[in-house]
């Protein structure tokens, strides 16, 4: 007997009948499966489109369902009877053929079959990075950092996709379980895989006040002292970026609230920290202590110190209010730390840092 | 009333009556008795019959290599299923006699 071409929805039915036959005797299962295979290829031979899985279900009822017909016209026993209770099996069955009356259940039916091969071929991607990470060990986002290792990575995914496909086009035929294990491992993979996928470790630049270093040299940087073009410490100096936001760094001690003379929260001014968990441990006077400026109030010692858990935002320090506030992000403040800000990049309310939100 | 309960006890008797005169592979069977008016008879009743129906000796069957398309297997009825189809015919006879009857008599009461 001619079987339909490996990979057709016609063959894809044949082996779910299969599967469902699988407790009978070969030499009975297999002409009986013979004699489906000549069925389906005389139905396929009439019908002018390619079949559909829902073509044939229409035209033969579900696999399962041909093949307990199967077995009742032709005098075999039922099949052995599965840890589903049977009450709960007529609740699926009722479901299931309510759910077949439904057109628009039926045409997504039609539908999901087309994904298939997509899903495989993401299983197999997905399948890579998890042996990827197991095996080196620290793999993050959708490819390995490094030129080679992303190649052996690519190559290493193809690979799990072929089989990945491979193994999609067979598993219809690998009985209930068979079936069950294949879908559970998919799932598993896919889980996983879509965690390591969607993990980063890279900068955050998620939020204008979370924006702080994490790895490179800055990493275990506790404070930042700026030095002018006369190598003298700039107190009370504040760092900004290009785009205006206060640079925090990761491992900070604890952010202590500054007082502008006008009332105001000054922002940013080091020495100045992230507030961190009680885990980071900061000695008094590890930072320097600032001195007082125009316009800005001492430090207030630390022992009454409170950390806010909400930074208030103040208005910009603007050129004209209060020019002590800013240094600016060019570096050319003067010793006198009463730094002009630049008014092209002027560090503005958004740049006020949330302690709370960050880390 | 539903066709399908009542073909499951006499899809045998169909079956070697389609057969009696022709052989016929599985497919070719199915049409001949959908083709009789038996529209409501499912693929695999009629596969699992024929398959049955040999097994008990009612048929035989040979292999038909098929230029195009699967080779058929045919199916030819046998002495022993004559013998079938002649007792069966004769039960069912009875059987639609006292059908007629009883729904007749409730007709006219």
């Amino acid at each position: 007997m001619t079987a339909p071409t490996v990979g057709t929805e016609a063959d894809r039915y044949l082996q779910r009948v299969r599967a469902a036959l699988a407790d009978l005797p070969d030499d009975e299962r297999n002409e009986l499966i013979d004699d489906l295979s000549a069925h389906l290829a005389d139905i396929d031979a009439e019908t002018p489109d390619t079949l559909t899985e829902a073509a044939l279900v229409e035209r033969l009822g579900r696999p399962e369902a041909y093949a307990a017909e199967l077995r009742i016209s032709a005098g075999l026993g039922p099949a052995p009877d599965t840890a589903v209770p049977k009450k709960v099996r007529t609740l699926i069955d009722r479901a299931r053929t309510r759910l077949d009356g439904m057109p628009a259940y039926r045409r997504f039916r039609a539908f999901l079959p087309e994904l298939r091969p997509g899903w495989w071929v993401l299983r197999g991607y997905f399948a890579a990075v998890v042996l990827t990470a197991m095996l080196w060990g620290n793999f993050r986002g959708p490819l390995p950092d490094g030129g080679s290792e992303t190649v052996v990575f690519l190559l290493f995914a193809a690979a799990a996709a072929y089989g990945s496909v491979w193994l999609g086009r067979r598993s219809d035929g690998f009985g209930r379980w068979g079936r069950r294990a294949v879908l559970a491992g998919g799932l598993f993979v896919g889980f996983v895989g879509l965690g390591i996928v969607m993990s980063t470790s890279g900068p955050n630049y998620g939020g204008q006040a979370d924006y702080y270093y994490s790895g490179g040299p800055l990493e275990s940087a506790t404070d930042l002292r700026v030095y002018g073009p006369d190598g003298q410490l700039i107190r009370d100096a504040q760092v900004f970026d290009q785009h205006g936001n206060p640079i925090l760094l990761p491992s900070s001690c604890e952010y202590v609230p500054r007082t502008r003379a006008d009332g105001g929260v000054a922002e940013n001014v080091y020495p100045r920290s992230l507030n961190q968990p009680p885990s980071v441990y900061c000695e008094d006077g590890s930072a320097p202590v600032a001195e007082r400026l125009p316009g800005l109030l001492p430090a207030p010692p630390t022992d009454v110190v409170e950390t806010p858990t909400e930074a208030t935002p103040t208005a910009p320090p603007t050129g004209t209010t209060s020019p002590s506030v800013g240094a600016t992000p060019s570096g050319t403040a003067t010793p006198s730390g009463a730094a002009t800000p630049s008014g092209t990049v002027p560090p503005t309310a958004s740049a006020t840092p949330s302690p709370s939100r960050s880390r | 009333m539903d066709t399908t309960q009542l073909l499951k006890g006499v899809l045998d008797l169909a079956v070697l009556a389609v057969i009696r005169d022709a052989d016929g592979y599985g497919y070719d069977v199915l049409r001949r008795l959908r083709g009789s008016g038996l529209a409501d008879v499912g693929d695999a009743s009629v596969y699992g019959t024929l398959r049955r129906l040999y097994q008990a000796g009612c048929l035989t069957s040979y292999v038909v290599p098929s230029e195009e398309g699967p080779h058929r297997k045919y199916y030819g009825i046998t002495d022993a299923g004559r013998l079938q189809l002649a007792e069966s015919t004769k039960i069912w006879a009875g059987f639609a006699r006292t059908m007629d009857d009883l729904l007749r008599g409730e007709a006219v009461a």
